[in-house]
Parts: structure tokens; C-alpha cells; sequence
């Protein structure tokens, strides 16, 4: 009988994971890539992600809002764990230390390799760029709200913020996005018609 | 019912109302305005294709195959 039960159990989660979790997984790697700009901790916030959904299962109500469930899980990982890993000093490994007085070059990257790296990857990726260097508060309600069209409603419960913080913070983050990416979206035929002055011509 | 005098009020109105979080008759009056009015239709315009061009230019890396293939055998 417990056997049974179980058995239901497992097959009534699977189904959860399979028809309201799964779906989300490109969107939560999109979000987590652009909190950590690296692609292995972008796959592991989003594996972290999947194993926390698991774990508190119970505490999801099928059928409900998953995508913004899985986003504020995800979003706590990053914070509680990420950040810490993140945060604490880098551990040496005494066989690389040797290896690089032995000159063995081949196991040495260099910081500089893994920047000219990452710069290699970014360039011509404006958009990436421009997000990227926003102070995270005002990336994220971009990512979520433009990327991934929640609604404030969603975005303040995901990330713990009154409604109206995440109004003015939307419309500071797009105004600071806008500002970065005015010289190549003027090259691309985009006209910024923000400011106080941009309506003064109609007003005369 | 906002004045919509000032264009920073102006752009926090088409903010809200791309972003459907403007009242009924804040949105009819947005829409009143912007027929009656080709430079608030330009704004809107402009904000529309940037928001656009923001959704279209963001890098959206894959998830790994072998990441897909481990969660999903794990929730098995």
C-alpha cells in the first residue's frame, strides 16, 4: 500500500517536473548567465535550481505560476550560495604552483588568456554589454519584466520589493540601458526620444 | 487622471501601458492622445522598437545537452 502511495508520488512529481518545470529551463539559464556571466555557473545555478524545486516540492502548487516560482529559487541560490562561493578567496592548488615554476606552460592559463577570453566572446554583443554593466538591481528587473514579460506583480514577489520599487526601478534601468546603447542604436537607425526636451519642438 | 504635460510623466505613462500595468481609462486616454498627437505616437513607437531590439540582441545562452539529460533522469 505505501509502496503504491509512493509509486503515485513519484509519478505525480515527474509529471509536475516534466509538464510546468521543465519548460522554464532555457529561461532560467538566460537569467542566471546574466547574474553571473559565466556559463558553467549559469548551468550550475540552474541544476542548484532544479535540485532545491525537488527538495521543497511540496511547497508548489501545481498548476500555479512555476516560471516565477523557479526564478525566485533561483535568484536565492545565487544569493546564498552563489555570491558566498564567489566572495571567498580563490584556493591554490600547490601541483599548479609547482608546474608553473617548472615552466610547464601548457598548464598554465593565465588571467589574461581568460579575459582577452571572455572579451573575444562579448565583442559585437552590444546588448550583453550594455546589461552587463548595470548594477545587478537594475539588471534584473530588465531581464525579468523585458526579457521574460513578467508582470510587476510577479517581478516584486520574485525578488521581495514593493510594486512601486519596481515600477521607478524599471524605468531607471531602461533609461540607464537606453543611455548605453545610444551611440550603436543611433548606427543601427534607433532615435532616442527621451529628455526634457524631446517634446518642446510640438509644445512651440 | 495624470497630467501628461511633462514627457518624463509622458514616458512613465507608455512605460505603464506597454507594460499593462495602466488602469482602463488611463490607457483610453494614452490612446486619445496618441491619435491626436503623431509625436506621442512617435515615443511610443520608438519605445516599442527598442524594447524590441532589446529582446531580439540579448545573448541567450543554450542549456547544455548533457544538463538537460542529467536533470531529466534525476527527476525520473
Amino acid at each position: 500500500m505505501q509502496l503504491q502511495v509512493n509509486m503515485a508520488s513519484k509519478t505525480k512529481n515527474q509529471k509536475i517536473f516534466e509538464d510546468e518545470l521543465f519548460i522554464h529551463m532555457e529561461a532560467l539559464k538566460t537569467f542566471a548567465f546574466h547574474l553571473t556571466y559565466n556559463e558553467d555557473d549559469a548551468d550550475d545555478l540552474v541544476q542548484e535550481t532544479y535540485m532545491k524545486a525537488h527538495k521543497f516540492l511540496n511547497n508548489y502548487v501545481e498548476g500555479t505560476n512555476a516560471k516565477a516560482w523557479l526564478f525566485k529559487i533561483l535568484k536565492n541560490s545565487y544569493i546564498n550560495e552563489y555570491r558566498k562561493k564567489v566572495r571567498q578567496p580563490a584556493q591554490v592548488n600547490l601541483d599548479d604552483v609547482a608546474s608553473l615554476k617548472s615552466g610547464d606552460a601548457s598548464k598554465n592559463q593565465t588571467f589574461e588568456d581568460l579575459r582577452t577570453e571572455i572579451f573575444d566572446q562579448s565583442l559585437g554583443d552590444e546588448v550583453t554589454l550594455a546589461l552587463m554593466s548595470l548594477p545587478e538591481e537594475f539588471r534584473e528587473v530588465i531581464l525579468m519584466c523585458d526579457i521574460e514579460n513578467f508582470s510587476y506583480e510577479e517581478i516584486a514577489k520574485t525578488i521581495d520589493l514593493p510594486i512601486g520599487t519596481v515600477r521607478s526601478r524599471l524605468f531607471r534601468a531602461r533609461n540607464m540601458l537606453k543611455e548605453k546603447l545610444k551611440k550603436y542604436a543611433l548606427d543601427l537607425g534607433y532615435k532616442d526620444m527621451r529628455g526634457p526636451d524631446k517634446l518642446k519642438s510640438k509644445e512651440d | 487622471m495624470r497630467n501628461l504635460d511633462s514627457s518624463e510623466t509622458l514616458c512613465h505613462m507608455i512605460d505603464l501601458f506597454l507594460d499593462n500595468q495602466l488602469p482602463q481609462d488611463e490607457k483610453t486616454n494614452l490612446i486619445e492622445i496618441m491619435n491626436s498627437n503623431p509625436q506621442v505616437q512617435k515615443i511610443m513607437d520608438e519605445e516599442v522598437s527598442f524594447r524590441d531590439f532589446i529582446k531580439n540582441n540579448v545573448k541567450r545562452p543554450n542549456v547544455s545537452e548533457s544538463l538537460k539529460q542529467s536533470l531529466c533522469e534525476k527527476f525520473k
